[in-house]
Order: structure tokens, then sequence, then C-alpha cells
């Protein structure tokens, strides 16, 4: 009887351990993974010979154009976001993702107003990334900042530290999305340059192409690490700034004239 | 050109991230300040079992508000993991939680052998079964030998978590209230002072105003009036800096002075009412334990309004 008890015993404490080991390799397995999968990521095509950066001329940019805007829902999929049953104007105001936004600044002086598209300003030191607890939120070698959406648990802090307040919260399932552009309940979302097509191999983004094709020209997209390139000519000629240059930021995006 | 500057309050964080936050470091300092007490001053079973298991009571509910707010449940398992260090070693968060959940394993573990020898939990259907388990009385008796790891080890994991309160406010540099180094310090000591406030009622209403632990309600007492004094100053110094920093600092100081909740309710009542009632106790002493009680609740009160008119009055500039 005392020897068939002890083989229960061992049978019981074998179990044991290999629940507390399985339970270990479990909680452990996916940060390695996420580890190498980022790893992988960051070693193949992008590279840090070239920084992504837009110059945005508010001389050119017209008051009551949403052309960047317009093209921007219509690339990312984000006019295929439907608005959730009863929710108020308010509420789907408040809620609605957003990569580009229109906005006014007065100049305290003379009280002219000039008009801007306000985005993700794709710092050289982001707060979101540095706040993100998981790495979802990330600057890939490129310069450009954006959130991974399959590790992000939608704790919205990257929200909070963003000065620009360029972040969008996704509240609902969305039925309807891009292929490219994946979006899911729970997750946080901001521009991320047009990277589907960056990756391609395209050298413009969805606002540019769209300010260009309305005539206005505001918007210049390029490499700011190449000598050569349209942006970092226009650099050298025009005076630019970055919006709350006091937070030392390094933006890569910059605005002429304001 | 300098163009006009719009200033906004957020409305991400509200009640639900300072209850979390008060309750995180009130849970934290609570179990790391009965563990020190056990370990140095005066082994206390009773106070040791209040401590912990109402500390990770607290901490539990506290991470519960974060948790809930989360829309996609299942994510959370990205946070959990230790690993995530690795690849967020910048982010507070990511260290808060691992403190939390380590604070909460090696707490509940420096109690467990205290736990076995309580008539009290021997008498709990469920739990007395599960104490008797072979495993759990071999893991309590392996603690009880090493208690000093095991108090070492959740108090290092508790005042990190305390510190973190202050430091997950401090990463955000658009926020000029928020992002200063007074914020993990005035956190720090508030998260101290309420521990203090905390076991004064468990000594007093739970532990039964025993006379042995006169000497310990007293040393609670003389910190708690401590830390008070401390936490005025850094206030002191905080106004100060508000309305000379920049101009969102400026707007933070003056939603946070005009406000009466602030002023009367956590300035007032939080921090002055109860100086006064633990001074006349340390200099001349009560009649009473009531005083006591009541500075002890009023400086509970208190921990939760610095928490929530401070998330309440962070206020982001910006130019449009």
């Amino acid at each position: 009887m005392g020897k068939h008890d002890d083989q229960l015993d061992m049978k019981r404490r074998e179990f044991i351990g290999k629940t507390v080991l399985a339970a270990g390799a479990a909680t452990v397995a996916p940060g390695i993974l996420l580890t190498v999968a980022r790893a992988a990521n960051e070693t193949r095509g992008v590279t840090s010979a070239v920084r992504w950066g837009m110059l945005i001329d508010t001389n050119k940019c017209a008051d009551d154009c949403t052309a960047c805007v317009d093209a921007c829902n219509k690339e990312n999929g984000i006019d295929l976001v439907q608005r959730p049953e009863g929710a108020s104007d308010a509420d789907w105001n408040a809620q609605r993702p957003q990569w580009i936004r229109k906005v006014k600044l007065r100049d305290m002086a003379t009280q002219v107003v000039t008009t801007l598209p306000m985005m993700c300003q794709h710092c050289e030191y982001p707060p979101c990334v540095d706040v993100c607890p998981t790495g979802a939120s990330f600057k890939r070698a490129d310069g450009i900042v954006m959130v991974d959406r399959h590790i992000c648990i939608g704790c919205r802090y990257c929200m909070m530290a963003c000065p620009y307040k360029a972040r969008s919260f996704i509240h609902q399932n969305v039925e309807n999305q891009l292929v490219a552009v994946p979006r899911g309940k729970g997750c946080v979302e901001s521009c991320n340059f047009c990277v589907q097509r960056i990756d391609a191999g395209n050298t413009t983004t969805a606002c540019q192409e769209a300010c260009d094709k309305a005539g206005h020209k505001a918007i210049l997209f390029g490499d700011l690490k190449d000598p050569e390139s349209e942006i970092t000519r226009a650099f050298k000629t025009h005076n630019s700034r970055q919006i709350r240059a006091e937070l030392k930021l390094n933006t890569g995006v910059r605005y002429i004239d304001v | 050109m300098d163009v006009t500057t719009s200033f906004y309050t957020q409305d991400f964080w509200t009640w639900w991230l300072a209850l979390y936050l008060y309750l995180g470091g009130l849970g934290a300092a609570t179990l790391t300040t009965t563990f020190l007490t056990d370990m140095y001053i005066k082994p206390h079973r009773e106070l040791v079992l209040w401590g912990a298991l109402s500390g990770i009571a607290m901490l539990s509910l506290g991470s519960a508000m974060l948790f809930l707010h989360l829309l996609d449940h299942m994510a959370v398992i990205h946070i959990l993991n230790p690993m995530v260090l690795i690849n967020q070693p910048n982010a507070w968060i990511a260290w808060g939680t691992q403190f939390i959940v380590w604070m909460m394993v090696w707490g509940f573990l420096y109690a467990l052998p205290y736990m076995m020898d309580s008539e009290f939990f021997g008498r709990i259907p469920v739990v007395r079964h599960i104490l008797a388990w072979r495993l759990v009385q071999k893991i309590g008796r392996t603690c009880g030998r090493h208690c000093r790891l095991c108090g070492w080890l959740a108090t290092i994991n508790g005042i990190g978590t305390v510190i973190y309160t202050g430091l997950l406010l401090q990463s955000f540099p658009a926020v000029a209230l928020w992002h200063n180094p007074g914020v993990p310090l005035l956190f720090t000591v508030s998260a101290f002072s309420t521990a203090m406030a905390f076991l004064l009622l468990v000594l007093n209403l739970a532990i039964k105003n025993r006379e042995e632990d006169r000497p310990l309600r007293l040393f609670y007492e003389r910190t708690d009036l401590i830390l008070i004094a401390v936490e005025l100053v850094i206030l002191f110094s905080f106004f100060f800096y508000l309305q000379r920093g920049s101009q969102s600092a400026a707007v933070s100081a003056q939603l946070l002075w005009n406000d009466w909740g602030w002023l009367i309710g956590f300035i007032g009542f939080g921090l002055l009412v109860p100086f006064f009632l633990e001074l006349k106790g340390v200099i001349r002493g009560w009649n009473s334990p009531a005083p006591i009680m009541l500075a002890s609740v009023l400086v509970l009160m208190g921990g939760y309004l610095l928490r929530h008119y401070f998330m309440y009055a962070g206020v982001y500039a910006r130019p449009w």
C-alpha cells in the first residue's frame, strides 16, 4: 500500500513539475519570439542610411482644402470605419480615427491665421515609443514611427505622451478594412508616412500626391539624409520650424513660415 | 512667428487612473512598511498578515482598474511577460507591472508562514485545506527559513512600485505639471504617509489598540508627521516652480490653486488638519485614539485627492 502511495506521489510531483515548467515556458516564449521577430524586421530592407521626413509650406496650404485629409482617409482605410450605432456627434468626432487634421495657427502680433496639416511628426526621440510598455509603438531605422498592432495592448499611454495629439484609438470592431492597413478594436494608430508605399519602393505619400494633384504643392516628402533629394535642398533654401521645438524631439516633419 | 497657444486637459486618464496610482502606492508602501517593521523593529504576526493581505488586495484592485480599461483584455499577456523588459527597458509601465506582480508574489510568500500558524486562517474552510497541502507546507517552511530574503525581495519590489507611480506620470514631456523630478518624490512621500495612516488604523481598530503596540503606534505617528511636513514642503516648491515655469505649468497651477477641492479638500483636510492632530499627539498626547484615527482617515482621503487633482490638472499646450 505504501509503495503504491509513493508511485502516485511521484506522478503528482512529476505532473506539478511539468505544469510549472510548461507555464513558465508559455509565459516567456512570446517575449523571445517578439524579440526575434523584431530583429528580423529591422534587418530586412529598412536602413538608417535613410531618414524619411516631410516639409510643409504653410504659404501654399489652402484654407478650405482637405485633399490631404481625404487622401489619407482613403489610402489607409480610415473612411471605412463606420460610426457606431447610437454614437452622438460629439462622441464620434472625439473618437473617430484621424491621421491628419487641418489646424489653424494665429499669429499673436498680426492675428494672421495660418492653416496647416497636423499629423504624427515622426520624432527622432518619440515620447510615444519611450512610454509604450510592450514595444508596440516603435521607430523604424528609417525614422518612421508606427504601431505594431499585434502587440498593442490599447493602454493609450502613447496617446497621452504625444504632444501633437496625433494618435487615434479604435473603439469598435471594424468590419471593412484594407489588407495593407489592418486595424482592430482596442489598438492605437497614427500616420506612418504611408509605409506600405515606402516598402513597395514608392517615394510619395498619399497626402503629398493629393496636394500636388490639387495644385498646391505644399507637401514635400523625401529622404532627409540624401543631400541631393528635393526635400534636403528645400530645407537649405527655406526657413523651416518644428512645432513645439522646445521639447527637443527633432521631428521629421517641419513647417515653412510658422 | 509667435502663435497663440491653446491649453487642454486630457480626458483619457481620469479618476480610475488616479485610483490605480493611489492603491498602487498605498498597497506597496503598506506592505513594505509592515515587512520592515516585522524584520527590524518588532516581530508582529498580525501586522504582517494585515499589511501583506490588504496590500495585495489594494494592488489587485488598482491593477483591475487598469485591466478593465483595456478593450482587448487578452492583449495584457504582452505586458505580464517579464521578457518585455528586454524589448522596452525605457517604459516605466513595463517595470511597474513587473514590480507589482513580483511584490505580490514575494509579499504573499513572506506572509505564508504566518498564515500557516494563524488560527484565523485555520478556520476558513477552503483556505484551511489549501494551507494543509504538502507543497504549500513545504513552500511555507522554506519561506520561513529564508524570511529575510523574501522580505527584502518584497520590499525592493514594493519601493519600486511606489516610485513607479510617480515615474509613470513623469515620463510625459508634453505635460509640464507631470514632467518634473518632484513628482516621483511627492508620490513616494505621499504613499508612505498614507501607509502609516492605514497601519495606524489597523493598529487602533483591527489589532484592538494593544498596550504593547503603543511604541509602534507612536513611531508610525511620528513618521507620518515628518512625511506630511515633507509633503507640504514639496507642494510649496511645486507652487513656485509651476508659477515660474512654462505656460502650461502656469495653467496647471491656476487649475490647482483655484480649486476648492485641492485647497480645502487636499491641502486643508488632507494635510494640515492631520498634521496638527498628529503634532498634538506627539507633543502632548491624546486621551483617546479617536483624533489619531480621524487624522489617519483624512490622510488616506488626501492621498487620493492628490492623485485625482494631479490627473485632471495635467495641461497640454498646443499652438492651434
